[in-house]
């Protein structure tokens, strides 16, 4: 439906809009961020006949669905749209320099966790990219994909996706990795079974567990979204779950620093590396 | 060096280098001091990826100074390390934090398009600023195969009122791109393109939800009498989608045929959502039977047309059917008694609905109580004894409703349970409570709110203490 106009927000609603999201998703949300909740929330409101927040506030703490409708708002306020091979510089440092690195001295299988995976445009294009170098079948890649959003992650199962997700990919790779459907884009079967989603909220200490130990870990502009406690709380998780020498790939604009300085920073050039 | 750009409206942009030294913070402090009048100064970032602390206690000083001054500092362009810094430093809620696009290069601006959640932002700005430099830009953006480039230069075309260069928006309505022709047909009726329409038709039926609705939108910006005709045409379709897509239309069109295509449809529509559809859709005319058919769909059994119906209610003046709605109140379900409650509260003047109110108060839901105080303080007659002891209910939202209410009624009431809320366990009471406290102004308040300050530990209660004392 075309909203005429997003629905305002007063600040002691922002307050306790913000105060819920975080308690439930970790997720902070500053008041120079409130035109974004806007965006993402006048619609469920307009859904729902409600003409304010402080409606929504009440029904998300008073309805007897006010369950579902938890999930629902997580799933709002999380969802993060992304592109195929956005910024591929980190994916290409992966495969091109430390992956080559690191086989040259002995290591044959790799785990790469795409941490908040959103719709799957991240982890399938880095199994694009190793199918792209010819690694599968010299070496064992397991790519693992979560995302805290129910929603994105059945997207990206189904692998279905619309031109939106494929701004700056070129015509050759759309065409060998995807069978167009009228104005879908499958992506073909040998790419989608390379990742294995799950969901997983990244502020829970179980979130790695179905992981396990793994080589390199993404995890792109997500951390933006947290507060100073709960980046250090995320980032130490993925300390733990690293291996040796595992990298940590973070979205351009993020930055460790004063929040963890156990990781390494290396620079090379079109992007940064945490290195553990 | 610092740049600093001061204009003629009592805004000054000042622009730190990249590499930023002591001097370039105190550069800015000496234009501040030495300024007149200025109203706003925008303290640009953008080149900073990572601010040292001896620069933090620079930025305390101008804030400081611009307090002082009674300017507005923002910080803008913000990096990801500075936010992070400030955050670490427990600053970040005494600065204002913006984004400034002038800063940004015309490639540079293309990179943030391509953010999903800068670029109706990018593409507002360009639009405001649009010159022959984006001209140029987007000239190159529709030779892009980039459906994102190509649809932010179709609406960038339209919000900047680019009339010259329709032509470039109609092909766009052959693009492959499902996002470039929604994007084109609402342009296109932004732009009063009637010769557009026959065309624009065609896209009511598209697959895409997003261009149908465009669709739909641009017809009845381009509408005339026989477009509602030709609309109704698709209400009879067996397409349950395609129906949804008309009445939305119609509902738009809002002109005298479209209402009597859409009151027919209502006798005939069986599915629950159009229905529900229909109900809302119904209730944007202005026509004095309204009331009426909104009240006789309450009487439906779908709980979600019930819902639509009360909630319509509330939207129209329906002040002559007030009487049923306040039957409303008391109704099995609990959305409708919400919706019922609020109707009553934005049309009803007269002691009669207090009292209508104030009895079904204690039989109702948490919410529907909720919304009982909301209203009663709405109403504004003073039945402050009843709503002062709900300031000490054991539910928070109750109590800060409450304090709304009595705010609205009883000015001195009011602030007085406002102060000894000031120490309720729940932090949105007491948000609120410092919300009345600012309000009504009472004596020394900014002393005491400075004292609570010192004690008080809730990062939302304490932001906005700190945005009224102007402490930092």
């Amino acid at each position: 439906m075309i909203i005429s106009s997003t629905i305002k927000m007063k600040d002691e609603e922002f307050a306790e809009l913000a105060d819920i999201i975080y308690k439930n998703a970790g997720i902070t949300f500053t008041i120079n961020k409130k035109y974004l909740l806007e965006n993402r929330l006048t619609k469920r409101l307009s859904e729902l006949n409600f003409s304010s927040y402080k409606d929504y506030i009440y029904y998300l703490k008073y309805d007897v669905k006010r369950r579902e409708e938890m999930k629902v708002l997580m799933n709002l306020v999380t969802i993060n749209e992304t592109y195929f091979l956005r910024e591929r510089a980190q994916m290409d440092h992966m495969i091109k320099k430390v992956i080559p690195e690191l086989v040259s001295k002995g290591k044959r299988s790799f785990k790469i966790w795409s941490a908040a995976c959103s719709s799957g445009e991240e982890p399938y294009s880095i199994a694009i990219l190793l199918n792209e170098e010819g690694l599968y079948g010299k070496y064992n890649f397991d790519i693992y994909a979560t995302d805290i959003n129910t929603e994105v992650i059945s997207i990206a199962e189904k692998g279905i996706y619309r031109s939106v997700s494929f701004r700056g990919v070129t015509p050759s790779i759309i065409e060998k990795y995807f069978v167009k459907n009228g104005l879908d884009f499958q992506l073909k079967p040998e790419i989608k079974s390379k990742v294995k989603f799950f969901q997983a909220n990244l502020m829970e200490s179980l979130a790695s567990s179905k992981i396990g130990m793994t080589d390199f870990i993404f995890c792109r502009n997500v951390l933006i979204y947290f507060d100073v406690e709960a980046k250090k709380k995320v980032v130490d998780m993925f300390y733990k779950t690293l291996q040796i020498g595992g990298q940590l790939y973070l979205g351009h604009s993020e930055t460790l620093s004063k929040i963890d300085d156990r990781f390494k920073m290396v620079n090379f050039g079109s992007g940064i590396a945490y290195v553990k | 060096m610092a740049n600093i750009n001061p204009t003629e409206n009592g805004v000054v942009v000042i622009k730190i280098p990249g590499n930023p030294e002591i001097n370039d913070f105190k550069d800015a402090r000496d234009f501040i001091n030495n300024s007149q009048g200025l109203k706003e100064i925008r303290l640009d970032l953008k080149d900073v990826s990572f601010l040292q602390s001896k620069f933090i206690a620079e930025l305390i000083a101008i804030k400081k100074l611009s307090t002082l001054k009674n300017s507005k500092l923002i910080l803008t362009n913000v990096q990801e390390g500075v936010f992070q810094m400030l955050e670490i430093s427990n600053l970040i809620d005494h600065f204002s934090i913006g984004k400034d696009f002038r800063s940004y290069e015309p490639n540079e601006l293309i990179y943030l398009l391509m953010d999903p959640e800068l670029n109706d932002s990018v593409i507002e700005f360009i639009a405001n600023n649009f010159d022959d430099t984006f001209r140029n830009l987007i000239a190159e953006f529709l030779k892009s195969e980039d459906p994102i480039l190509i649809e932010a230069a179709v609406m960038i075309i339209g919000k900047s009122h680019s009339f010259d260069m329709v032509e470039e928006v109609k092909k766009c309505l052959t693009s492959p791109f499902p996002n470039v022709v929604r994007g084109a047909i609402l342009v296109l009726g932004w732009f009063g393109e009637e010769d557009c329409k026959g065309e624009i038709y065609q896209f009511l039926k598209s697959e895409h939800i997003d261009v149908a609705e465009a669709a739909a939108a641009t017809i009845s910006l381009l509408a005339d009498e026989n477009d509602s005709i030709a609309i109704k045409e698709y209400l009879e379709s067996p397409d349950e989608r395609l129906r949804r897509i008309a009445i939305q239309a119609l509902s738009l069109i809002n002109d005298d045929f479209s209402y009597k295509f859409l009151l027919e449809h209502l006798g005939r529509e069986k599915d629950e959502q159009l229905r529900t559809q229909l109900a809302k859709a119904i209730s944007y005319y202005n026509k004095p039977e309204v009331p009426g058919i909104l009240l006789s769909m309450l009487s439906e059994n779908s709980i979600k047309i019930r819902e639509a119906a009360a909630s319509s209610l509330v939207r129209i003046k329906a002040t002559d059917k007030i009487d049923d709605i306040l039957e409303l109140v008391s109704d099995k379900d609990v959305w409708v008694a919400y919706f019922a409650v609020k109707a009553v509260g934005a049309l009803c003047k007269s002691q009669k609905c207090v009292d209508v109110l104030v009895k079904n108060y204690p039989k109702v839901d948490t919410q529907v109580k909720i919304a009982i105080i909301e209203a009663l303080g709405n109403i504004g007659l003073d039945c402050s004894e009843f709503i002062f002891q709900l300031v000490e209910d054991e539910n928070e939202d109750i109590r800060k409703e409450a304090l709304n209410s009595l705010a609205l009624i009883n000015s001195d009431m009011a602030a007085e349970a406002a102060y000894n809320a000031l120490n309720d366990k729940i932090w949105v009471v007491r948000f609120k409570a410092i919300e009345i406290i600012e309000d009504k102004k009472p004596a020394d308040y900014k002393d005491k709110l400075k004292d609570f300050l010192k004690t008080e530990t809730n990062r939302y209660v304490r932001e906005k203490i700190q945005s009224i004392v102007g402490e930092l």
